[in-house]
C-alpha cells in the first residue's frame, strides 16, 4: 500500500494512490460497525511522519484521491480527510481526544512506535490502515491493501480488526486474505 | 346433421352423445393440463434460474467490486454442479467479460443488454437468466446464466404421451360405458317395441315381461296395463262399430257425410228408399251436382254447408228434396261437423224424411186457418148475442123491478118476482158464459185503474144486503187499517170476484153472519199481496166436495142446485180471475159451521194520489157508548171507533147501554149507537127508555141488518140518525161528525132522522142527467127509473141531440149517461166531441149493451168516467150516480 518501502510491500506491484483510495472506501462499507461509530461524517486520519518527506507525500498523495471520492457515500454516510503528523505518543492521544477519527491510515514511516499505537488504536477503537503487511500479520495492525499476483489484493488480521472495534461481513472476508495466525 | 342424430335409436345417440363428451373431455385432458403442466415447469426453470442468478450475483459482487476473478471464477464454479448448467458470463460496467464459463453459448445480444431489471428468457433449449450486479444501489455488471432445459422438454414430452394415453382411455372407457347403458336401456323398449308391433297386428296375448321395480320396470307394467286396456277398448270399439253399423245400415233416417268440397263420404242405405238412389252411386260425388234439390234449394243447402264448414252451431232444418223419379219429399236435415286439427273436416248429416209429416203440417195449418175463422166468427156471435139478448133483458129486467115497486096483489107480486128473478139468472148465466169463454180464450184484459178499495168492500156487501135472510143474518165488514186507500187494480173484476163469493155466502147463510175482510198478507216494491176472506155462517161445504166446488159446472151437490140454483160456473171463473191476478182461491169450510173463502190477489198502490182516511175533527176525542150482541161487529166497530180517537164504551144488549149511561155522572157519554136486534132488550127499547131518562140532546144511532121500514121505527124510538149493516166507516164517522156538530151548534129537530138515503135525497133532488138513448124501451125504463128515484131527467135520442142539448145548458146537467150505439153520432163520437169543446168536468157514464172484450177500455179512451153494462140495474146505476154525483157533492 501507498508507496511504502520495497520490503515491507507484499509485492512488487505498485498500487496507484487513486485504485488505494477506492480500495479503502470500498473495504471501509463492509464494515457493519462504522455507521454506529459516527453519524454525521466519516473522519480518515492518513498519518505521516513529519520527519520523512517520502511518508508526507504519500499522505498528500492518498489525501488528494480520497478527495477525488469526496462524493461517495459509505454506508449512507459521507467522510472527511485530515492529514496527520505523528509526533507521539501523547500527542496522538491528544489528537484522538479532539477528534473521533474512525479510520487511520499510517504513511510510510509512522510506523516506529507501532506497539503504542496499536495499543491507542485497539484502545480508541480506531480502524487501523497500514503500509507494511508484516505489521498486519503481526497483530498490531488491522489491514493493508497490496498486490497479489498482478492484481490488488486485501489482507486483514481479523482479530486486530475486532479489537479495533469492526464487524466485516462474510462476502468481505471471502475476497480478503485473512492473516491471522 | 341433427336430422340425421334424431334418426337414431336411443343406444345409438347415447354412444354418440356419450363419445361426443368423452372426446371432449380427451382433448381437455390431453390439451390443457400438459399446456398448464408446461408453462408451470417452465416458470419454475425461470424462477430457479434467476434466484440461482441472484444468488451467484450476489456472492460475486464483492469479487466484482475489488476485481477478485479468482473468487469470482470460485463462485462460477459451483455453478457447473448443476446438471443442466450451460455457461455463466459476468461482464464489469464497463462491458468487458469479468469472469465467465462457456461465454460462447452466451449470444452476443444478450452481452450488449444493460437493463437493470432481472428477467429470463427461454432461448431453444436454454433458458437464459441476466440480471445486474449491484452493490449499494451501483451497477457494477452483469450477470448471465445459461441453464439447459432439454430435460424439461423431454419431461414436458412425457407428459404429453400420458395425457394422450389417458384421454384416449378415457374415451374408450366412456363409448363402451355408452354401449352398455344404452343396451341396458334399450334393451326393454326393443320388447316393448316388439309386443306393440305384435299388438298392433292384433295379438295381444303377448306381454312385455316385467324383470324390475325400475322406471324400466314400472313402464313395462304400464305397458302392458294400456295394453290390456286397448284391449277392451278396441273390443268394445268393434262391438260400438257393429251396433254403430247395424243402426247405419236399418236406421230409417238417411245418415250422410260429405267435406269441405261437399263431396260425399258415407251414405246409409236409407237413402234408397228416401231418394230412390243407390248409396254407391252417390258416394265420392258432390252432392250440389246430384239432381236431388232444387235450384233454388241448392242454394240454401250450399250455404248452410258453408256456414258449419266455417264453425256456425248446426241446427235441424228442412229442405225439399227431389228423388230419383222426380217426386219433392220432405227431409229435416240435422248436421253436426267433425274437427280435424280445429278446422271443421267433415259434415256429417241425418236426413229426417218428414213429407207425411210435412202433409199433416199442412193440412194443421189449413185447419187452424178454418177454426181462426170459426173461433173469430163465434166471438163475432158472441158480442152480437150479448148486445142482442141484453137489450131485451134490460127491458124484462127494468120493469119488473118496476113494477115490483107498484101495488100489486100477492099473485102479481109472485108472478113478478119469478120473471125477475129468472131474468136475474139469465143474465147471470150469460154473463158467466160469456166471461168463462173469455178466460178461456185468453181474451179477458185486466184495467189498471185508481180505486177505493174500502168504498167497493162497502159497495158490494149493500148490493148483497137484499139477498139475506132479514133480521137473521148479520153482514160485517172488517177493513185492515194499513190498507192503502187508493189501489191500482180491475176495480170490476174485483167486485165481480166479490159480489161472486159474497152473493154464494149470502145464498148459502140462513142465519148468523156474513164477515168481508180485507187485510194485507205481504208488501214488495209498490205491491201488496191483499187477502180477502168472506166467513159465513152457512151451511158449509162436505169435505170430499171442497176439492172440487172450483171445477167447472161443479156444485156441493145436484141438491144444490136444485135448491140454490146456480150454474156452479161462478167460483171456476172467479178461481181464473184471481190467479190472473196473481193470487189464489181457496176454501176452508166444515159442513153445518161455516165455510171461509179466501181470495188473495196481487195489486198496485197508487202512486198519484196518495189518499188519507180522513178522521173528521168533530168526533175526536167524543166519548161513545157502543152496544151490539154480534160480538165481531162489535169489535170491529170498537177499533173504527177507537181508530177514529174516540173514548168507547161497549156492552152487548141494551139494558148494558142504559146501565152505562147510569153510570157515567162524572163523564157522561157524547153519542150512543145501538144495534137495534139485540137480546134482553132491541134497540129500539133502550132508546125509549135513554130518552125518557136521559139528556134529550143526546145523539142515538141505529144500525140494523134490516132496513125495512126501520126509519119509521127509528124515529118513534127517539133516534137520530140509522145506519144499515154492516156499518160502513165512512158513512158512520160522517154521520156522527153531523150529529155531534149539530148539537152543539144548532138545535136537531127531533123529527128529521138522518140516514143514509136522508143524506142521499138531500143531494140527489138537485141531480140532473141527461140521457142518450135511442131505444124507446130503455128510453122509457130509464126515465121513470130515475124520476121514481127523485132524479131530474132529460132525454136525447141520438148523440147529435144530446151534445146539442148539453151545450145550449151546461149548467143543467149534472151527468149524462150515453148509450154507444145511437143513429146520427154514436155514444163515442159525441163524448169526444163535448170533451173537444170544453166539457171536460161534467161525468158521461157509458151504458151499452156490449161486454166484450175491450168495450171499457175504449170508453174510457174516448174521454167517458165510467161504463154501465146494459140491461140497467137499478142497484148498479144508483152506484154510479152516487159516485159521480152525491158523493162529490
Amino acid at each position: 500500500m501507498f508507496s511504502f518501502p520495497k520490503d515491507t510491500r507484499a509485492d512488487d506491484g505498485y498500487l496507484p494512490p487513486d485504485l488505494q483510495a477506492k480500495l479503502l472506501l470500498t473495504v471501509l462499507a463492509y464494515d457493519k460497525n462504522l455507521p454506529k461509530k459516527t453519524t454525521d461524517t466519516i473522519d480518515i486520519g492518513l498519518m505521516y511522519l513529519p520527519s520523512l518527506q517520502d511518508s508526507y507525500q504519500e499522505a498528500m498523495d492518498l489525501e488528494a484521491s480520497l478527495k477525488k471520492f469526496k462524493e461517495k457515500k459509505i454506508n449512507g454516510i459521507g467522510f472527511t480527510v485530515h492529514p496527520l503528523a505523528y509526533v507521539g505518543e501523547q500527542s496522538l492521544r491528544q489528537v484522538l481526544q479532539d477528534t473521533p477519527f474512525s479510520v487511520i491510515c499510517i504513511m510510510y514511516g509512522a510506523t516506529k512506535d507501532i506497539k503504542i499505537i496499536s495499543r491507542i488504536f485497539k484502545n480508541k477503537k480506531v480502524f487501523s490502515c497500514v503500509s507494511s503487511i508484516e505489521a498486519v500479520r503481526s497483530g498490531d495492525l488491522s489491514l493493508h491493501i497490496g498486490i497479489k499476483e498482478k492484481k490488488p489484493k486485501i489482507y486483514i488480521n481479523l482479530s486486530s480488526a475486532v479489537a479495533e472495534g469492526t464487524d466485516f461481513s462474510a462476502k468481505f472476508l471471502r475476497i480478503a486474505e485473512v492473516l491471522d495466525q | 346433421m341433427f336430422s340425421l342424430y334424431n334418426n337414431l335409436n336411443i343406444r345409438y345417440k347415447l354412444i354418440c352423445t356419450f363419445s361426443f363428451f368423452a372426446i371432449l373431455i380427451g382433448v381437455f385432458v390431453f390439451f390443457f393440463f400438459p399446456y398448464q403442466q408446461k408453462v408451470q415447469i417452465l416458470q419454475q426453470v425461470k424462477n430457479n434460474a434467476i434466484a440461482m442468478s441472484k444468488m451467484t450475483a450476489d456472492n460475486i459482487a464483492t469479487s466484482l467490486e475489488f476485481g477478485d476473478t479468482t473468487t469470482a471464477k470460485e463462485v462460477l464454479s459451483i455453478l457447473k454442479d448443476n446438471n443442466n448448467f450451460k455457461f455463466a458470463v459476468i461482464i464489469d460496467s464497463n462491458g468487458n467479460i469479468f469472469e465467465e464459463i462457456n461465454k460462447d453459448l452466451l449470444p452476443q445480444t444478450f452481452m450488449s443488454d444493460k437493463s437493470k431489471q432481472k428477467k429470463c428468457t427461454l432461448l431453444g433449449d436454454t433458458a437464459i437468466a441476466a440480471l445486474p450486479i449491484n452493490s449499494e444501489n451501483v451497477v457494477l455488471g452483469h450477470f448471465f446464466l445459461g441453464l439447459s432445459i432439454e430435460s424439461i422438454n423431454n419431461k414436458i414430452k412425457r407428459n404429453n404421451s400420458i395425457a394422450l394415453l389417458v384421454s384416449g382411455l378415457l374415451v374408450v372407457f366412456l363409448v363402451m360405458s355408452s354401449s352398455f347403458i344404452g343396451n341396458i336401456i334399450t334393451k326393454p323398449i326393443h320388447k316393448v317395441i316388439d309386443v306393440s308391433s305384435k299388438i298392433a297386428q292384433g295379438d295381444f296375448t303377448i306381454k312385455v315381461p316385467v324383470d324390475s321395480t325400475d322406471e324400466i320396470g314400472k313402464l313395462a307394467d304400464a305397458f302392458n296395463k294400456m295394453s290390456k286396456k286397448l284391449e277392451t277398448g278396441i273390443f268394445e270399439l268393434e262391438k260400438s262399430e257393429q251396433r254403430y253399423r247395424l243402426h247405419f245400415e236399418n236406421i230409417n233416417d238417411v245418415i250422410v257425410s260429405f267435406n269441405e268440397h261437399f263431396v260425399l263420404g258415407d251414405i246409409s242405405p236409407s237413402v234408397k228408399k228416401f231418394l230412390g238412389y243407390n248409396p254407391k252411386d252417390m258416394v265420392g260425388k258432390n252432392f250440389i251436382e246430384l239432381n236431388i234439390f232444387s235450384a233454388e234449394t241448392i242454394a240454401k243447402v250450399k250455404k248452410r254447408g258453408e256456414r258449419l264448414l266455417n264453425g256456425e252451431q248446426p241446427t235441424a232444418l228442412q229442405y225439399e228434396f227431389i228423388t230419383k223419379g222426380g217426386k219433392i219429399k220432405y227431409g229435416e236435415v240435422s248436421s253436426t261437423v267433425l274437427f280435424t286439427n280445429g278446422k271443421v273436416s267433415t259434415v256429417v248429416s241425418i236426413i229426417r224424411d218428414i213429407s207425411e209429416r210435412k202433409r199433416y203440417e199442412n193440412e194443421l195449418k189449413e185447419s187452424k186457418i178454418v177454426a181462426e175463422n170459426a173461433n173469430q166468427a163465434k166471438s163475432n156471435f158472441l158480442a152480437n148475442m150479448s148486445h142482442e139478448i141484453r137489450t131485451p133483458m134490460n127491458g124484462i129486467i127494468g120493469f119488473t123491478e118496476m113494477l115490483l115497486d107498484t101495488r100489486l096483489n100477492d099473485e102479481q107480486k109472485d108472478y113478478t118476482q119469478t120473471i125477475n128473478q129468472s131474468g136475474e139468472a139469465l143474465l147471470s148465466l150469460i154473463n158467466d158464459i160469456l166471461d168463462f169463454s173469455k178466460i178461456e180464450a185468453g181474451k179477458i184484459d185486466f184495467d189498471d185503474v185508481d180505486f177505493d178499495l174500502e168504498v167497493l168492500a162497502y159497495d158490494v156487501c149493500e148490493l148483497i144486503r137484499p139477498r139475506i135472510e132479514k133480521g137473521k143474518v148479520d153482514v160485517l165488514c172488517r177493513i185492515a187499517d194499513d190498507l192503502p186507500a187508493v189501489i191500482k187494480g180491475d176495480p170490476t173484476r174485483f167486485r165481480q170476484v166479490l159480489i161472486n163469493l159474497m152473493g154464494n155466502a149470502a145464498k148459502f147463510t140462513k142465519q148468523g153472519e156474513i164477515e168481508l175482510s180485507l187485510d194485507i198478507d205481504q208488501e214488495r216494491d209498490e205491491q201488496f199481496l191483499l187477502h180477502v176472506k168472506v166467513r159465513d155462517t152457512g151451511i158449509g161445504i162436505p169435505a170430499d166436495k171442497v176439492g172440487t166446488i172450483f171445477d167447472l159446472f161443479q156444485q156441493a151437490d145436484t141438491s144444490t142446485t136444485r135448491e140454490y140454483g146456480g150454474t156452479g160456473l161462478g167460483l171456476s171463473i172467479c178461481l181464473k180471475l184471481a190467479q190472473l191476478m196473481g193470487g189464489d182461491l181457496w176454501v176452508e169450510s166444515k159442513q153445518g159451521t161455516g165455510s171461509t173463502f179466501h181470495l188473495t190477489a196481487w195489486l198496485k198502490q197508487a202512486v198519484s194520489q196518495k189518499k188519507k182516511r180522513i178522521i173528521p175533527a168533530e168526533i175526536k176525542g167524543k166519548k161513545v157508548l157502543l152496544a151490539d150482541d154480534n160480538q165481531n161487529n162489535l169489535t170491529i166497530l170498537k177499533d173504527v171507533l177507537e181508530k177514529a180517537e174516540m173514548e168507547v164504551v161497549a156492552c152487548t144488549n141494551g139494558r148494558d147501554a142504559v146501565e152505562s149511561l147510569n153510570h157515567c155522572n162524572s163523564a157522561p157519554f157524547d153519542i150512543v149507537i145501538l144495534d137495534i136486534m139485540m137480546p134482553e132488550m132491541t134497540g129500539y127499547e133502550a132508546a125509549r127508555k135513554i130518552r125518557s131518562q136521559f139528556d134529550k140532546s143526546l145523539p142515538l144511532i141505529a144500525f140494523s141488518s134490516s132496513i125495512e121500514g126501520s126509519s119509521r121505527k127509528c124515529v118513534d124510538a127517539g133516534f137520530d140518525g140509522f145506519l144499515p149493516k154492516p156499518i160502513n166507516r165512512v158513512k158512520l164517522l160522517k154521520m156522527m161528525a153531523r150529529l155531534l156538530g149539530a148539537s152543539t151548534s144548532e138545535q136537531q129537530n127531533v123529527n128529521n132522522i138522518v140516514t143514509q138515503h136522508s143524506m142521499r135525497e138531500e143531494a140527489k133532488l138537485s141531480v140532473s142527467i141527461l140521457l142518450a138513448e135511442d131505444n124507446p124501451v130503455n128510453q122509457k125504463l130509464a126515465t121513470k127509473l130515475f124520476k121514481k128515484a127523485g132524479y131530474n131527467v132529460e132525454v136525447a135520442d141520438n148523440g147529435r141531440k144530446a151534445v146539442d142539448l148539453y151545450c145550449e145548458t151546461p149548467d143543467a146537467f149534472d151527468l149524462i149517461l150515453m148509450d154507444i150505439q145511437m143513429p146520427k153520432l154514436n155514444g163515442l163520437e159525441a163524448t169526444q166531441e163535448l170533451r173537444n169543446k170544453g166539457f171536460n168536468k161534467v161525468p158521461i157514464i157509458a151504458m151499452t149493451a156490449n161486454a166484450m172484450k175491450g168495450d171499457r177500455e175504449i170508453c174510457i179512451a174516448a174521454g167517458m168516467n165510467d161504463y154501465i153494462a146494459k140491461p140497467i140495474k137499478r142497484d148498479v146505476v144508483f152506484a154510479v150516480l152516487k159516485k159521480w154525483v152525491i158523493e162529490k157533492t
